[in-house]
């Protein structure tokens, strides 16, 4: 019982920041925007770098981005697939956009920090590059439903930090480079304030927006996403790897279990304002969604210990 | 000179982080107002608290403010004089204030949670008190010229989210009730947002200077009065304490010191357009004073620790 209280206590904080988001919207005339781009542009690069630093590099290790890439892949356009039957009137393509990756730095960086340490968090982030990547093109690119070509997105996705920081710090990794107390010591800071800042953009996106709308058919279909399809997602990776391969390690089962319940990504709310896509909905999704973290994250910790991976 | 250079060394990731508040500014279309309000009404309160509430409080530590507006009351007067002498118009003004004002917490915090042990950062956040007793008496008096009444001056300074958390944080000090863990986790993650977001308001501010003046004679006079005359006085006030006084710790004494050797307030700049006072000729020289400081700070901080600071 006693690790559920330190999750419990890790994540009212959190719930208590989207509270000052909200506030810092509302009243402070807080800019969406210029958050979002310190976070994107000046926090995420060196967090990912650092990180990259930090983890010790085995050919195994590779395939986590790619599992969680093609994981996304595969997950969204499925999702796409079905939700057309179902939606034709551009639900389908935000339900596809947000179900390329989940809130799972801003979100989960903290929780992982507290749980399996600067280690674990830093195979943490490296695992997280697939949906990363996925994020800046498909989700961008579903959730402008053909206002940009396929060449438009991929420029876009050129045009984002975190992939050359990873292979900067990958580089740096391999040439034996390491980051000083200075480093670390600022490596510190940059996380903190990616948690402070990403937590409180969710609040600041429910702020801007004029109040909250829930369509249950389309909050069960995300939920369906969330928190059925990638949890068996990437438990069949895990079941596949047990039984099969042996790439992967216990931990690496464990902060794939976490990932996989990691709530639903503010950005989703973003893109949705951007491209007229119900951004009232996604926002009032994104809030619900990171309400049930409060069931989800446990569970996924109870998962992890029935299975003997901590 | 190894010693200067570790020191210098050790400033350089606060001033990428001014360069990237810039490049925020200037290309990436960063809101500085957004920045803003997040550093004054949310991120320094928080953390700010947080340091008062965990330092161990002495009641002698009340005079630290006051000495502290006192030393930078007396610079800006007799910089207003000399000014008035050199220059006879509003340049006067905007010297005695750019001497005597610092940037004392978005740069200052950050250097002193370099340069102090944790749980004096907290005596350095009371002793800035004086600052904004400063901003809400002095300045304003100046910038007001000379229309001045004692309760404008007390609204302005109930405006300052700081000293309602300075309160706070006194009060849950002297409660004696302790800190959560998870508590200090989330605000250790504010402290990190304060380095980082300070930096970079700093740097997205510069970012908004047109046009840069280039004024030898008022640089000189006004880097005179902000990097020699102003640490003088505070080392003097130091020295007399070592050898007379003895009312402060060595580690009062070396915040006291940092509290002096700061480049010029941002806010300078504000106050510059408010009082109609070259708002360029303002924002240049706080530029160039930051610019300066990377050098000044390293090169004060090796003599205080070798001719200064007694170590006990």
């Amino acid at each position: 019982m006693d690790v559920f209280g330190v999750i419990m206590a890790d994540l009212v904080p959190l719930y208590l920041l989207i509270g000052v988001g909200y506030i810092a919207g509302r009243y402070l005339d807080v800019n969406l925007h210029s958050i979002s781009r310190i976070c994107l542009y000046i926090l995420l690069p060196p967090v990912f770098l650092g990180a990259m630093t930090r983890i010790d590099i085995q050919p195994s290790l590779i395939v986590l981005p790619l599992i969680t890439l093609v994981s996304s892949y595969i997950i969204t356009l499925s999702a796409l697939n079905i939700a057309k039957r179902i939606w034709q009137d551009g639900t389908a393509n935000s339900i596809a956009s947000a179900a390329v990756n989940a809130n799972a730095v801003y979100f989960g960086l903290p929780i992982v920090l507290a749980l399996f340490g600067p280690h674990g968090a830093s195979i943490y982030l490296f695992m997280n590059l697939g949906g990363a990547i996925n994020n800046a093109s498909l989700s961008y690119y579903i959730s402008a439903r053909g206002r940009f070509t396929v060449q438009q997105s991929l420029k876009r996705l050129m045009k984002l930090p975190v992939l050359y920081a990873v292979v900067l710090g990958l580089v740096f990794n391999y040439a034996g480079i390491t980051m000083n107390p200075i480093a670390e010591k600022y490596w510190d800071y940059a996380a903190g304030a990616l948690t402070i800042l990403g937590m409180m953009m969710i609040g600041i996106s429910v702020s801007k927006l004029g109040g909250l709308s829930i369509r249950w058919g389309e909050l069960g279909a995300l939920f369906l996403i969330k928190y059925v399809a990638w949890p068996v997602m990437l438990g069949a990776v895990i079941f596949a790897d047990v039984h099969w391969f042996g790439l992967l390690n216990h931990e690496i089962y464990a902060l794939m279990i976490i990932l996989s319940f990691m709530p639903l990504f503010a950005n989703y709310v973003a893109y949705a304002a951007e491209n007229n896509l119900f951004p009232e909905r996604a926002g009032s999704a994104v809030l619900l969604s990171s309400l049930f973290s409060t069931v989800a994250i446990p569970f996924a910790y109870f998962l992890i210990k029935y299975f003997g991976f901590n | 000179m190894d010693v200067v250079l570790t020191l210098a060394g050790n400033l350089v990731p606060l001033y990428a982080l001014i360069v990237l508040g810039y490049i925020a500014g200037k290309f990436f279309n960063v809101d500085r107002q957004t920045l803003g309000a997040l550093g004054i009404y949310i991120i320094m309160p928080i953390v700010t608290f947080g340091y008062v509430a965990q330092m161990e409080f002495r009641p002698s530590y009340i005079a630290l403010p006051v000495v502290f507006y006192v030393m930078i009351t007396c610079v800006c007067f007799i910089w207003l004089a000399a000014g008035k002498r050199v220059y006879g118009d509003s340049r006067a003004n905007l010297m005695a204030i750019s001497s005597a004002s610092g940037n004392t917490g978005y740069f200052g915090l950050p250097l002193a949670l370099m340069l102090l042990p944790e749980e004096w950062v907290g005596v350095y956040i009371f002793a800035n008190l004086g600052a904004l007793l400063f901003e809400a008496t002095i300045l304003y008096y100046l910038a007001a010229r000379g229309r001045f009444s004692v309760r404008e001056s007390l609204i302005k300074l109930a405006r300052f989210p700081t000293i309602y958390a300075v309160a706070a944080g006194v009060a849950y000090n002297l409660s004696g009730a302790g800190m959560a863990d998870v508590v200090v986790t989330y605000w250790e993650y504010f402290k990190g947002s304060y380095v980082v977001i300070g930096m970079m308001i700093i740097g997205a501010a510069l970012a908004k200077v047109k046009r840069m003046v280039w004024a030898p004679r008022f640089i000189s006079l006004t880097f005179a009065g902000k990097f020699i005359m102003l640490p003088l006085i505070s080392v003097g006030l130091i020295m007399l304490d070592q050898s007379a006084l003895h009312l402060f710790d060595a580690q009062v004494h070396k915040i006291m010191f940092i509290l002096t050797i700061v480049p010029i307030g941002a806010n300078i700049a504000a106050f510059a357009v408010e009082m109609d006072l070259k708002p360029e000729k303002a924002a240049s020289t706080i530029l160039y004073s930051t610019v300066f400081a990377l050098i000044s700070i390293p090169f004060s901080l090796y003599l205080y620790e070798n001719f200064i600071a007694i170590t006990p």
